[in-house]
């Protein structure tokens, strides 16, 4: 009797390749993608799909890149409101999650079930208030309308006290025995701890404002001001039914997304998967 | 002697609370600005009318009628029942394929790290620019998918989006291919922190793997696998950019979702006091989703 | 302990909101540099001594096709009003983009076109619309001799907007089409001809018809055909859903889905399909369409083919009518807030009188009463006549044709939405026919109860 061994270099070989199989299925939308951009209108549909075009147009880049489009300017929006929300979120998480899992303070419990109830509140509801209240102090059109609500964020405070609360309470004793304040325990001894953690952040508000659709749409009316989505929306809109330029216009606004995360993806995965423990 | 330690202990604890308040300071005051204010002022918007074009001089009590004109919103029904199926398909399905494919990748093959990257890249990508993708896929008549399907030998294909029978499958498959990127990770890390002698243990009890499967990976996964659900079904009831781009809600309100509709009514029709009505069925919604899953996970609470 | 902490939140959310307002000042300073932005205030130059008035329209017509020319000819003659134009898609959330502009205290336009009574209706009644009757007066445009005091409908006495252009509606074919399959160029028709013709133009996989689901639906413009004054309404104030035009519409049009002359309602949605693509990528034979596709009929490097494109009239409700479904748009109004309305008024009268011409070529007709027609075919075709059958769009062009108006606008957008809706029911096989007109009429009634209770 013979037990097939699953872990036998053959059974790894073949189980792997028809892994990476499924994994070309699941690229294939993306790959379809690219080679529509360079197609032009009469040959999107041609079917056996023509992987490779027959011939490589740039024309829809052109269209593209060019100056009716400002995707440059989609791209610098898109780029400036993700760092500053990045490292606002950052700032303002870190911050209160060492506060409430390291220091004992009044209503401090309370407080952060308040906090851990807004995380269920769906983003609709918020959305008509905050647009009044924007409008009222002159920040409906502004970057800072989709900045300012994602550097206040609770689930940013809600991963970093969880982090902080796996530090042992002893470093904070330690440090205040050595008379060090409050500031500088938090930034000379916790902060570099939490590494891990703010990878996280980092990672998961970085791939929510980059992606962020819902209130660009909204807020933003200008088209210089545009987010890569939003933008992406306008020129389909403009451009229904010319299916290779929708498909260069949705590579330009994708590959590059793509690339970075090819390359950081250690940072990416351990970023996603840290949050799921402790 | 006793006196001077409970006043020194006094002060510390003052400058503890101080220090306390001061470092969640700038964080309250975003939250309270940005989460709890609208959120007051939407809860004062469900007993009043506002066309807000007007200004707030346009706004009038509405008293009830908000609340009693859900009851007659025959759409409402449509999107509620739409959310639920959606939400209910698309999380199972994704968990389990994410599962599925975590735990072959995790032992089973080489290029490990290649592979789930590749699997993770959906899920970091733009909905919208996914969703511009899949609805030139999904074109009913000439589209690749389509025209894919005839070859095979299916003669009639679905309509895809241009179907109310199919058109809300075609987003659930759409949207749980983003996902399984996401369970996919997740999982995986869970599947680390197994310990291994609990398999050999098993191994020598005369377990397959089948039953190992069931009897130690499953429950031994139960942390991330709640994570997940609570996380995804919060999404998903929410779920907006898809239909937007894609099918409006439509055809025939196949595709019609609470937040979709949501935003029709608010900026559409500008019915803001309905549309803040609507919200607030979303959260109750959303929250006594959420309330039962903790009930029913109590045990795994202390992860929270 | 908990007035403190209250205490606290106040003094916070104080402090924020100045920060808050310091940093949309500086953000709206960003954004005046940026090719958009532009403060709706007078701005005084360098130099000190002139001022400069800068006005903000905004129109749905990309600047590419006439409104970049137009806003070049004012300002190299008016240094003193430098215009600038920003243009929005004439979609439903280019509306909400146009509606919250308008609202906004930072960037709203001065000027600013809506299309269709619909859009302007909301707008005016939520006093958007600067009351226009005292300004004309001051620059002395004449409404009369330009555009025609019955062309524009007032408001409480009062006129909040001037139509800048006349669009007609007229059926497109392709003429080889036409020719194998026939069949004479169609002069005075009704619909049934049209759905008879669309059956005959259907040739392997090409249709014969399109026509744009669900914003020109046959249900509408047969009722609006057989009732040009306020067609949503009956003399009872109630909804004209339930006459017989409706029905005739609904079946018309499912008759055209049903001999498969037409591609499917949910598909023509789903795909986002547009007429003129259908007509000029050779997908249908025959559309319905307008002056306004004029720019699309010369766009050869973007729609390259080999037939020319032939003009049909407006088909009728009964024969010998001249209705015609189109008419006065470009609704052009002033922002009740704008600090600039007579320098408003004044862009306004210049662009009536000569500033649209630069428009034609796009294929607008200037509202302008003394326009030269043929002068305007020859700014239409441009040098497109082997592409385009002159004669045939001379002759549409040339009728006398009835408009339809648009007094009220009880429920009015509400009540296009249901008309939709349930069509599409129908259209689709989910509702068979006369349970349509019994839930068509009876929702309608009800909106319009609801809105004027």
């Amino acid at each position: 009797m013979t037990k097939l061994r699953l872990n036998s270099m053959f059974v790894k070989t073949v189980i792997t390749s028809a892994m990476l199989l499924l994994a070309v299925v699941i690229l294939s939308p993306f790959l379809w993608m690219l080679s529509a951009s360079f197609k032009i209108q009469a040959d999107v549909f041609n079917y056996p799909i023509e992987w490779i075009p027959k011939t490589f147009n740039l024309r829809n880049y052109a269209t593209v890149w060019g100056e009716k489009y400002q995707f440059a300017q989609y791209y610098w929006n898109t780029i400036k409101i993700t760092v500053i929300t990045v490292i606002g979120s950052l700032l303002t998480s870190s911050l209160a999650g060492f506060a409430f899992a390291k220091l004992k303070f009044k209503g401090r419990d309370v407080l952060f079930l308040l906090y851990l109830a807004t995380m269920i509140i769906p983003s609709q509801i918020l959305l008509v208030p905050r647009f009044i209240v924007f409008d009222y102090v002159g920040l409906v059109n502004t970057h800072l309308s989709i900045i300012l609500p994602g550097i206040f964020s609770v689930i940013g405070t809600f991963l970093m006290r969880q982090f902080f609360m796996t530090i042992p309470g002893e470093l904070l004793e330690a440090g205040k025995v050595d008379g060090a304040g409050y500031w500088r325990i938090y930034w000379q001894i916790f902060i570099p701890l939490a590494k891990p953690a703010l990878v996280s952040l980092l990672i998961l508000t970085f791939t929510w404002t980059w992606n962020e659709y819902e209130n660009p749409l909204i807020f933003l009316r200008d088209t210089s001001l545009y987010t890569l989505p939003l933008g992406l929306t306008n020129f389909v809109d403009e451009n229904g039914t010319d299916y290779t330029l929708m498909m260069a216009a949705s590579v330009s606004a994708l590959v590059p997304l793509i690339l970075i995360v090819a390359f950081f993806q250690k940072w990416f995965v351990e970023g996603i998967s840290n949050t799921g423990l402790k | 002697m006793l006196n001077k330690a409970t006043a020194r202990l006094f002060r510390e604890d003052m400058k503890e609370n101080i220090a306390g308040y001061l470092f969640i300071l700038p964080n309250l005051l975003g939250v309270f600005f940005f989460i709890v204010l609208p959120l007051l002022f939407s809860l004062y918007l469900v007993f009043m009318d506002w066309d807000y074009l007007k200004g707030f001089g346009g706004l009038t009590f509405a008293g009830l009628d908000n609340i009693i004109r859900m009851a007659k919103d025959e759409y409402l029904a449509r999107a509620l029942i739409n959310n639920a199926i959606f939400t209910a398909v698309t999380v199972p399905l994704a968990m389990v394929m994410g599962l599925m494919l975590a735990v072959v990748i995790n032992r089973f093959v080489y290029l490990k790290n290649m592979l789930r990257t590749i699997f993770f890249l959906p899920y970091v990508s733009s909905l919208v620019a996914v969703s511009i993708v899949w609805s030139v896929l999904y074109n009913s008549r000439s589209g690749p998918i389509n025209s894919f399907l005839r070859d095979i030998g299916i003669e009639n294909p679905p309509g895809w989006l241009a179907s109310p029978q199919w058109a809300l499958i075609a987003i659930i498959i759409l949207v749980a291919w983003t996902y399984i990127g996401y369970t996919l990770v997740l999982y995986m890390a869970g599947l680390q922190g197994i310990p291994k002698d609990l398999y050999e243990a098993a191994s020598i009890d005369g377990a397959n793997r089948t039953t190992q499967f069931f009897k130690i990976t499953v429950p031994m996964l139960k942390p991330t696998s709640f994570l997940i659900a609570i996380t995804l079904i919060i999404s998903t009831f929410q779920v907006f950019a898809v239909i937007n781009v894609m099918t409006q809600g439509g055809p025939l309100n196949s595709t019609m979702v609470m937040a979709y509709h949501i935003y029709l009514q608010a900026f559409q029709y500008y019915k803001m006091g309905y549309a803040a009505t609507l919200s607030w069925l979303l959260f109750c919604m959303i929250f006594i989703v959420t309330l039962v899953q903790w009930r029913s996970q109590k045990k795994w609470q202390q992860h929270f | 302990m908990r007035k403190s902490m209250l205490l606290m939140m106040l003094v916070g959310v104080l402090a924020l909101s100045t920060i808050l307002s310091a940093c949309s000042s500086s953000g709206n300073g960003k954004t005046n540099t940026g090719s958009n932005g532009s403060g709706t205030k007078e701005q005084t130059t360098e130099n000190g001594t002139d001022k400069v008035v800068k006005l903000k329209i905004w129109g749905g017509v990309p600047e590419e096709s006439g409104p970049g020319d137009v806003v070049a000819n004012w300002n190299a003659n008016n240094p003193g009003i430098q215009v600038e134009y920003v243009r929005y898609v004439n979609d439903d959330s280019g509306n909400t983009k146009l509606d919250t502009a308008l609202i906004s205290s930072t960037d709203a336009p001065d000027i600013f076109i809506s299309y269709g009574e619909t859009y302007f209706n909301r707008r005016m009644h939520a006093g958007m619309t600067a009351s226009m009757d005292e300004l004309i007066q001051k620059t002395g445009f004449d409404v009369e001799a330009v555009i025609g005091e019955d062309n524009v409908i007032k408001h409480d006495g009062q006129i909040f907007y001037l139509p800048a252009m006349k669009q007609i509606a007229m059926v497109l074919m392709n003429q080889s089409a036409l020719t194998s399959a026939g069949e004479e160029l169609p002069v005075d028709w009704t619909w049934d001809d049209y759905v008879a013709l669309a059956g005959k133009l259907t040739t392997g996989n090409v249709f014969g018809s399109f026509i744009e689901a669900p914003g020109e639906i046959l249900p509408k413009i047969l009722l609006t055909l057989s009732q040009p004054q306020d067609s949503y309404y009956d003399a009872d104030g109630l909804s004209s859903f339930g006459s017989a035009a409706v029905e005739k519409g609904m079946q018309l049009q499912k008759q055209l889905y049903d001999e498969k002359s037409m591609i499917s309602w949910p598909e023509s949605i789903s795909n986002n399909l547009k007429p003129y693509s259908e007509l000029f990528t050779g997908q249908a034979n025959m559309i319905l369409g307008g002056t306004h596709l004029m720019r699309y009929v010369k766009n050869t490097e973007e729609f390259p083919r080999d037939f020319k494109v032939a003009f049909a009239p407006n088909p009728q409700f009964e024969k010998g009518g001249n209705v015609n479904i189109a008419g006065f748009n470009d609704l052009m109004s002033i922002n009740s807030k704008s600090a600039n309305k007579e320098e408003a008024m004044s862009f306004i009268s210049w662009y009536l009188t000569e500033g649209n011409t630069a428009m034609i070529p796009g294929g607008r007709i200037p509202t302008n009463k003394q326009a030269d027609m043929d002068k305007l075919v020859e700014l239409f075709v441009g040098e497109a006549e082997d592409l385009i059958d002159v004669e045939s769009l001379k002759q549409v062009l040339s009728i006398d044709y009835v408009f339809p108006k648009q007094v009220k606008s009880v429920a009015y957008a509400e009540l296009t939405k249901i008309l939709s809706e349930e069509s599409e029911k129908y259209m689709m096989n989910a509702q068979p026919l006369d349970k349509t007109m019994e839930r068509v009429k009876a929702r309608a009634d009800q909106a319009i109860q609801a809105e004027s209770k």
